[in-house]
């Protein structure tokens, strides 16, 4: 009896300091499942935490439908994410949980598009015609480049015919905006794509007001000759 | 202990992990333990809930986890008379192996025995296993369990059990008196009316005066254990879709709220910039007009002199 008392007092000793550090150390990033530090981790989109192993095991032996082991949410495999940390990728195939099954790699991650680069120099040049906000565009920059152009070359040879340069804006605003709104959309997913849609908002509304007061400026124009030609 | 089992067994880590835990935060409600010789046998007792024909009762029972563990649920066996649940017999639970399809590998055997414990004064409604006897009966048998602890098994397992027996004397309070027991079966009385089948209210205590300040808080402490662990695994069933489903609705209300201030915008200016389009023409016509009109008096004016 007393060396059965000390067993277990010696057992249950060192326990409370051994496991309440590792519990409060690493409890947020233990397996749902297992109770250990998870090996390979992937994250649900219902946020709860898994070796890849064991979630596996569960999904592909053991439950009798595609739930989460926590919640009961759906789980679709190709929508977990991998959390890579620091540490080595690969570890050797003798300290596998579990080995007698086959586990595949778990899913990649889902990597977004690259972030759009920085606006290129090229947008300097446009600074004085007041389009510099659109800079950041090149395809769009590019376009007004060539409208400008031929607006200017029709505008320079007779007065008369500005309504030409008119069209060519218009054309332009067509263009930008066209190309414009999908790219914004195709390029960014979550916040990113308020943050984008608020911006692309703003320039096209100074867009517009610039062409509008270009408008404006032409009928009066307009109004001026017919008034002291005729 | 841990060099005596296969470590490399995943249910023998999760185990042991759940042992750790065990003795790290032991709890006044439960206590369990596994066998030395055999760590899928366990030997556990849970006290009789609060405010209820249990209350002061010591239940002792045994838990066998299987091989595949935690993917396969554990069953449980109660071996102290209850009158809820039949001795020696495995009872039939949505957290037991009679119902492997309700199995969550999450669960472990610290929220199985917090939920036997919310299930003690539940209708057994015929359910496999249970029994339903009086509340007097069952106020008799909580009495005799703290008495002496069952006799089962092998000497290792039955030091197990009186180990148990004597932590759960010194943690849980004694039976409440007659006069306490009449004002707590009323409190079941109206918890049947109500339909409620949770666990009682603080504000549902009994007011005796034999009830200390350290009796007060320890139930309030107790009570706030049962009421946080069941609700807890309730509440992450619950709320999460519920949450899910609102990010769903919200996430699909941003897509549908994105175009619609630039369409806004882009109306506008396309209205503004035909309200200018159409005053320009207008007044490009008027002009047109006066201008054929001054053209025309000229004419009559030339033919009226010749």
């Amino acid at each position: 009896m007393t060396s059965g008392f000390g067993e277990s007092t010696r057992a249950s000793a060192p326990s409370p300091s051994c496991s309440g550090n590792s519990s409060n150390d690493a409890g947020d990033f233990e397996c749902n499942i297992c109770f250990d530090l998870a090996q390979d981790p992937v994250i649900t989109l219902c946020g709860h935490l898994f070796c890849w192993p064991c979630l596996y095991r569960w999904l592909h032996h053991h439950s009798h439908s595609q739930e989460c082991p926590v919640c009961k949410a759906l789980v679709q495999e190709e929508k977990l994410v991998p959390l890579y940390g620091r540490g080595k990728t690969q570890t050797d195939p003798r300290t596998k949980s579990y080995p007698g099954m086959e586990i595949p790699h778990r899913p990649s991650g889902q990597r977004p598009q690259t972030a759009p680069p920085p606006p290129p120099p090229e947008a300097n040049p446009f600074g004085s015609y007041g389009f510099g906000l659109m800079g950041g565009f090149i395809p769009m920059a590019t376009a007004r480049f060539g409208n400008f152009t031929l607006s200017t070359a029709f505008g320079g040879f007779i007065p008369s015919l500005l309504n030409i340069h008119f069209h060519g804006f218009q054309d332009a605003t067509v263009y930008g905006t066209t190309s414009g709104y999908p790219f914004g959309f195709n390029g960014f997913h979550g916040g990113n794509t308020r943050g984008f849609t608020q911006a692309t908002g703003q320039v096209q509304r100074q867009e517009d007001n610039v062409l509008k007061n270009l408008l404006m400026l032409i009928g009066f124009l307009v109004l001026l000759t017919v008034i002291f030609v005729w | 202990m841990a060099d005596k089992y296969n470590l490399k067994n995943p249910a023998v880590k999760r185990i042991l992990q759940e042992v750790k835990e065990m003795q790290s935060n032991p709890s006044d409600d439960f206590m369990s333990l596994p066998l030395e010789e055999n760590i899928f046998e366990w030997q556990f007792a849970i006290r009789g809930p609060r405010d209820t024909e249990f209350e002061g009762g010591i239940y002792h029972g045994r838990i066998q986890l299987p091989s595949e563990y935690p993917f396969k649920p554990p069953s449980f066996m109660l071996l102290t008379p209850n009158g809820r649940f039949e001795t020696q017999t495995k009872i039939c639970l949505s957290i037991s192996n009679h119902h492997p399809e309700h199995w969550q590998p999450s669960w472990s055997v610290r929220t199985a025995l917090v939920a036997l414990i919310a299930f003690m004064p539940t209708n057994p409604n015929g359910a496999l296993g249970s029994l339903d006897y009086k509340k007097e009966e069952r106020h008799t048998l909580a009495i005799k369990s703290r008495e002496a602890p069952p006799k089962f098994g092998t000497p290792e397992r039955q030091k197990l059990i009186d180990e148990i027996h004597e932590y759960m004397l010194s943690k849980a309070p004694p039976v409440p008196q007659p006069s306490a027991t009449e004002a707590s079966e009323e409190n079941p009385r109206n918890e049947e009316a109500e339909t409620q089948v949770n666990s009682p209210n603080p504000e549902s205590l009994p007011a005796g005066e034999g009830i200390t300040d350290q009796e007060v808080d320890g139930i309030v402490e107790e009570q706030e254990v049962i009421l946080a662990n069941p609700a807890g695994v309730e509440v992450s069933r619950e709320v999460q879709p519920s949450v899910s489903r609102n990010e769903v609705l919200q996430k699909s209300d941003t897509r549908a709220q994105n175009p619609k201030p630039e369409t806004r915008v882009q109306k506008h200016d396309d209205r503004l910039f035909t309200l200018a389009a159409i005053g320009l023409t207008i007044a490009i016509v008027v002009l047109l007009l006066k201008k054929f009109l001054k053209s025309t008096q000229h004419g009559a004016l030339f033919s009226d002199g010749s």
